[in-house]
């Protein structure tokens, strides 16, 4: 990491980061970063700040750095090296969560769980989490034009959002192949827990399940396997991006969606919410979802938070209740001041956790913008 | 004369066979040569190609000082690496040299960074020195054993009688005082000639300079020397969180040490890249100089700087009770301490033998950790607290720096210069704190600037900006 | 002309530089590669508020020499008001003086500077007036015996000052960001409105009562507001150092303004400019016409290599420099290229530190502006 040690002290990672204003107890990302790890070098440290756990991973310190310093990565370090300083259950229950493909193999969802249980395993007891929803179908074209890739939270959780999403471009004429096969993880869950080996081992196995469907291009649902499998594997985790354009599947239907298939849509007058995920933000930038709902004549309107709080599995552990309530409350705070009048039907976000936390909080029924669109073109 | 290494060394030897000692400085301890160096403790395998007496007394005293002054030693290792046009011939007779004065050499695993063609890599018995603590213990020793350690008192003149040094004239902000005395030892480094001048007996001195560059972080946990003759830039020391990478040896006309010439600064990290790869993307804070006062012997010609002996020498002037000791270095300074001590001691009549070799150092402050205090760090790079700062209340804010390390870390101050200023205002007033914060904030300049590029560059910037526009300091 | 314009960099002069494009109907992406200068910055606009022999000026206006090198003065008059009629559609209100001269604004180390255009949560006025000072323990970069000291140097009059505890929640790795998250929660706010009643006991109602630039982020007005009303005087800020509440807040509220007005705020690094547009590191192009505001060596928009060769990091481009460091602030970049537009501290010519940062901002963003109109209009 040519970077790890260019810090300005400037601040800009503070000024970013979501935790700070609502964790008194955060150490913030300066600290827990690269000052942190300039320590960590010079004295082999052992010495850990155990708020360091409470980062959700957003990458927006890293994104905002000015000298490039690799800020959310050294944290991920910085936790990786706090894990055995933790209770056993905390590192089981992280284990678990690190390997959210093995999860979703369980016959039964998280939102089955015995909450008696839950609370034995540190889990959230005020999250909400997800119902069962796998894939009920895989096309399998000759041919495929598109891969379509399948995360983890999509393939148990997420099979309306797949159906929708291959369905609009089958609209489109495309060939689409689910990849990988099998239930795969890019390691963004691992990652942002600071599992760095896991995250390596899961990465790695989920580029060979690649391998061996390839595809010219492969499109994402969600900005955070988007940004890890695109710009994380090479940088950070000794892989090759697969040899494929990758991009978010709502970018490709923008740039690809001919004229005819946004007039079949008329949403003129509707408000539609959407909100680009901290990951997103990182990966891409704000801008798509809104242009696909200005595409369908709809207006966009940008919720205007950072963070709200779900990031991936970070609202399920017990010990982020209080930071992921919170910042589901800037959420609906930030709903309350934009004063939309009627009130907004949908909020289109692309991360499944995302949608449960935003719609706990705003009760506004939050959905994949591929979802959207199906809903739309399919009314009843 | 003079509270660097020399000085305090030889009042610290001769304190302990109970002479009554008084040191005096311009500055504040270590404010010349001895404040300016690598810091490396030489295991002398550096010298052994080219002075073996040399090279045995550093690993004398190498391991003299790891008895003596282990707090502040840092036992790091050391590596020395041949470039690949280095002859095995030349290696060969290197590894004899060091088993011939006992230096433990064995073959080393190639290290990370390193440029790979660089494949023979030995390991040496190097280590670093933490000078500023340590002259600062070797003080409060001192003042503990009933000698004085004027700082900020410079030497103005001395009156003899009968041919016999007598008194020595000082000055300071206090004003002027006579000091009577037995026996003056200028120990004043670059400075040697001038205080000698004082008595009329001016000293064959050369001075060379040496450029030294400082990077923001360990970037090596060893020691990392080039093996080959001793040359420009062949030594890198790690230094707790930064590394120093020198050096050169040049001449120069003048003590006060001069900013780092830019061209010598790129050929510093010329020769650099040469052994590390990576060098000029590593995140640089500054870059400085420091003055060596040699002593060229009469009759020497014009040998080149670096051809003259770093040996040291004492000198008896004709003036009764006026030595002068110039050269050395600071891995031998004990020793050098105890040779010179050996004459004063026999001219006053004191026949204590040398204690140094046994006599372990003050111990060190208790190394002040500030993270689990219930206040926050003034000072975020190198975690310096208000606790700290007033256990060194009394200095000014550059002997402050130099005691809790506050303002040398990445930022250089960017971000902690003006509040350890408020705390100071405190005691001093505003106007004299917003004096020392102008002259801590030069001196930190003067260093980055010798070092402007990369994210040094940026921060050189940050740190105007947040001066003139946020805080309003002062332009000029 | 182009309808799409690319703008390179999210600091001040680029999202200047896209709201004039904006308000003249032009497709704008913005897109970024590190946040930029917002959080260093406290808002407010200098304009060359030292003279030639570095003493603080009165009045703008003495330097019409100088001005007339960027604008003619009348441009000036309506790009001072355009500034302030942006900043007032993003939500920040601002204060100049009535007779156009400069106001008076104490900085955090209590040295009263000569500031343009200031924001409204900052106190700034026309001449030198007793204050009361409330700060918290804990808030390292504002020592109120120091400033109280220094104030009354550089005023003249009296500084009363009121150290208080800092809250129950606070720890010493508090930063701006942490204080202000905590004013923004219910519970921060009941504790400050009871804090400061306490603090203001004894202390002269006459004058206004200043605090830490740390009032909240989303909440500012409203509460200094309410501060005002209960204790019955003027409450004001002082900004602090980085992180800079001042600026995090007009960034945070332009960003949202520009995204819900259809600007794309992209992630990305620039790697080349053409007449066509840009390519990011990912691949992406982004066609259009662009402009740079890439900040300069302290922006990240010129590196300073090792050897002291200088290269525009956006385009690769080398840039000559003296190597005397005085030049560094005022390198200039690919001043002849006819494929971008350069604004803000890479467009040279203004040393923005010691001048007026954001004042270099107006006057290069508005140079910008005023020829590309005539460009236009010739094309007409």
């Amino acid at each position: 990491m040519l970077n790890d040690d260019a810090c300005l002290k400037c601040s800009l990672c503070i000024a970013a980061c979501p935790i700070v204003r609502v964790d008194s107890a955060f150490s913030g990302p300066k600290a827990l970063g690269p000052e942190w790890w300039r320590s960590a070098v010079a004295d082999d440290l052992q010495e850990t700040d155990p708020s360091v756990d409470d980062c959700t991973f957003c990458q927006l310190c890293e994104e905002a750095c000015p000298a490039q310093v690799p800020v959310a990565h050294l944290i991920a370090q910085h936790k990786d090296r706090h894990r055995h300083h933790r209770s056993k259950v905390a590192r089981l229950r992280d284990f678990a969560l690190a390997h959210p493909h093995w999860i979703g193999r369980l016959p039964i969802g998280p939102d089955k769980v015995p909450r008696i249980f839950a609370k034995a395993v540190r889990l959230s007891g005020n999250a909400d989490y997800p119902p069962k929803s796998p894939l009920s179908f895989s096309p399998r074209p000759s041919v495929p034009d598109i891969g379509l890739f399948v995360d983890c939270f999509n393939r148990d959780y997420g099979g309306e959002t797949v159906q929708a999403a291959v369905w609009i471009l089958h609209q489109l004429g495309y060939r689409v192949q689910l990849v990988p096969e099998e239930a795969h993880c890019c390691g963004a869950a691992a990652y942002a827990s600071g599992r760095l080996k896991d995250a390596k081992d899961i990465a790695s196995s989920t580029y060979d399940a690649l391998k061996r469907t390839p595809v010219s291009t492969l499109l994402t649902l969600n900005a955070t396997c988007d940004g890890t499998i695109r710009d994380e594997w090479p940088r950070y985790l000794g892989l090759n991006s697969p040899a494929a354009v990758i991009m978010p599947w709502t970018d490709w239907i923008v740039s690809h969606a001919p004229q005819q298939f946004w007039q079949r849509l008329s949403e003129k007058d509707r408000k539609v919410l959407v909100h680009t995920t901290c990951r997103g933000k990182v990966a891409q930038g704000e801008g798509s979802m809104e242009q696909l709902v200005a595409l369908t004549s709809a207006m966009p309107v940008p919720l205007g938070i950072a963070c709200c709080g779900a990031a991936g599995s970070y609202a399920f552990k017990a010990e982020h209740e209080d930071a992921a309530q919170a910042l589901g409350k800037s959420a609906k705070a930030a709903l309350d001041e934009l004063d939309l009048v009627p009130e907004p039907e949908s909020m289109l976000v692309d991360s499944g956790t995302c949608a449960l936390h935003l719609h706990q909080y705003t009760d506004v029924p939050a959905l994949h913008p591929a979802l959207w669109l199906y809903k739309k073109l399919n009314p009843g | 004369m003079g509270a660097g290494a020399t000085g305090l060394g030889v009042a610290w030897d001769l304190m302990l066979r109970g002479v009554a000692v008084i040191v005096v400085d311009q500055g504040d301890l270590a404010h010349g040569t001895s404040g300016r160096f690598h810091g490396l403790l030489h295991s002398g395998a550096r010298y052994v190609l080219t002075d073996a007496v040399a090279a045995g007394q550093c690993q004398a005293e190498n391991l003299c000082l790891r008895r003596i002054a282990g707090p502040y030693i840092e036992d790091t290792g050391g590596l020395f690496a041949a470039p690949p046009e280095v002859p095995d011939r030349l290696i060969d007779q290197w590894k004899q040299g060091c088993r011939a004065v006992n230096i433990p050499v064995a073959e080393s695993v190639v290290v990370k960074g390193l440029n790979s063609r660089w494949n023979r890599v030995f390991s040496v018995n190097d280590g670093v020195i933490n000078g500023y603590p340590l002259l600062q213990a070797l003080a409060r020793g001192i003042e503990e054993g009933g000698g004085r350690v004027l700082t900020h008192t410079r030497l103005v003149g001395a009156a003899e009688a009968n041919g016999k040094i007598r008194k020595v004239i000082l000055e300071s902000a206090e004003g002027t005082q006579e000091l009577a005395v037995d026996a003056v030892v200028n120990a004043a480094g670059p400075w040697a000639g001038e205080v000698a001048a004082l008595w009329g007996d001016p000293l064959p001195l050369t001075l060379s300079r040496g450029v030294m560059v400082l990077f923001s972080h360990r970037q090596q946990p060893q020691v990392i020397n080039r093996l080959d003759m001793p040359g420009d830039g062949d030594i890198l020391v790690p230094h707790d969180h930064i590394s120093i990478w020198g050096t050169t040896d040049r001449e120069t006309a003048l003590p006060e040490a001069p900013p780092p010439d830019y061209q010598e600064v790129i050929e510093l990290m010329e020769r650099g890249q040469e052994m590390f790869p990576d060098m000029g993307q590593w995140r640089v804070l500054r870059a400085f100089t420091g003055v060596r006062p040699l002593y060229r012997a009469p009759g020497s010609g014009s040998a080149s700087t670096r051809d003259i002996s770093r040996d040291f020498v004492v000198v008896e002037h004709p003036l009764s009770g006026a030595f002068s000791v110039i050269g050395g270095k600071w891995t031998t300074f004990r020793l050098m301490a105890q040779q010179v001590a050996d004459r004063v001691a026999g001219y006053l009549h004191y026949s204590t033998p040398c204690q140094t070799q046994s006599h372990p150092l003050p111990p060190r402050l208790e190394s002040f950790d500030s993270s689990g205090l219930a206040e926050p760090f003034l000072c975020e790079c190198e975690r310096v607290s208000t606790r700290q700062l007033q256990q060194y209340s009394g200095g000014s804010l550059s002997d402050l720096r130099t005691r809790t390390w506050f303002g040398m870390g990445p930022c250089q101050g960017t971000f902690c210069g003006h509040r350890v200023a408020a705390w100071q205002s405190l005691r001093v007033g505003v106007e004299q704190s917003d004096q020392e914060l102008l002259n801590f904030r030069s001196e930190r300049e003067r260093g980055m600037l010798s070092a402007l590029w990369g994210d040094n560059a940026v921060e050189w910037l940050l740190q105007r900006n947040i001066r003139f526009q946020g805080l309003g300091e002062p332009t000029k | 002309m182009r309808r799409e314009w690319v703008v390179v960099g999210k600091g001040p002069s680029g999202l200047l530089s896209a709201s004039l494009l904006l308000s003249a109907g032009y497709d704008v992406t913005i897109v970024a590669h590190g946040q930029g200068s917002f959080p260093l910055w406290s808002g407010t606009l200098d304009f060359y508020s030292v003279d030639q022999q570095l003493r603080p000026v009165a009045h703008p206006g003495d330097h019409r020499d100088l001005l007339s090198r960027y604008l003619s003065y009348d441009q000036w008059l309506s790009g001072w008001d355009t500034w302030r009629q942006i900043l007032a559609s993003i939500g920040v209100e601002t204060q100049v003086d009535a007779m156009g001269a400069n106001l008076l604004s104490p900085t955090v180390t209590g040295v009263l500077y000569p500031r343009y255009v200031v924001p409204g949560w900052q106190y700034a006025c026309p001449v030198p007036e007793p204050v009361t000072v409330v700060s918290w323990h804990g808030i390292v970069d504002l020592d109120l015996e120091s400033w109280a000291a220094r104030y009354q140097l550089s005023s003249g009059l009296e500084a009363e000052i009121r150290y208080r505890p800092a809250p129950p929640s606070w720890s010493p790795r508090w930063t701006a960001l942490h204080w202000a998250g905590f004013f923004d929660t219910e519970v921060g706010m009941a504790w400050l409105e009871h804090d400061l009643d306490e603090a203001a006991v004894g202390t002269n109602a006459q004058y206004p009562l200043l605090l830490p630039q740390v009032i909240g982020i989303r909440g500012t007005e409203k509460i200094l507001n309410r501060l005002s009303l209960a204790l019955g005087r003027t409450v004001k800020e002082i900004p602090l150092v980085a992180p800079a509440l001042g600026g995090i807040r007009i960034q945070e509220r332009w960003q949202r303004f520009l995204v819900r007005q259809g600007v794309r705020l992209l992630t990305g690094e620039v790697i080349l400019v053409n007449n066509d547009g840009v390519k990011l590191a990912d691949g992406r192009m982004l066609a259009g016409r662009t402009v740079l505001a890439t900040g300069g060596v302290l922006g990240g928009g010129l590196r300073v290599n090792w050897d002291h060769t200088v290269v525009n990091t956006a385009t690769g481009e080398a840039v000559l420099w003296s190597g005397n460091p005085e030049d560094l602030p005022v390198l200039s970049i690919g001043g002849d290229s006819s494929s971008y537009d350069v604004v803000g501290r890479s467009s040279g010519n203004w040393n923005g530190d010691v001048h007026g940062g954001a004042g270099q901002t107006l006057a290069s963003v508005l140079k910008w502006w005023y020829s590309l109109q005539q460009e236009v209009s010739l094309a007409k």
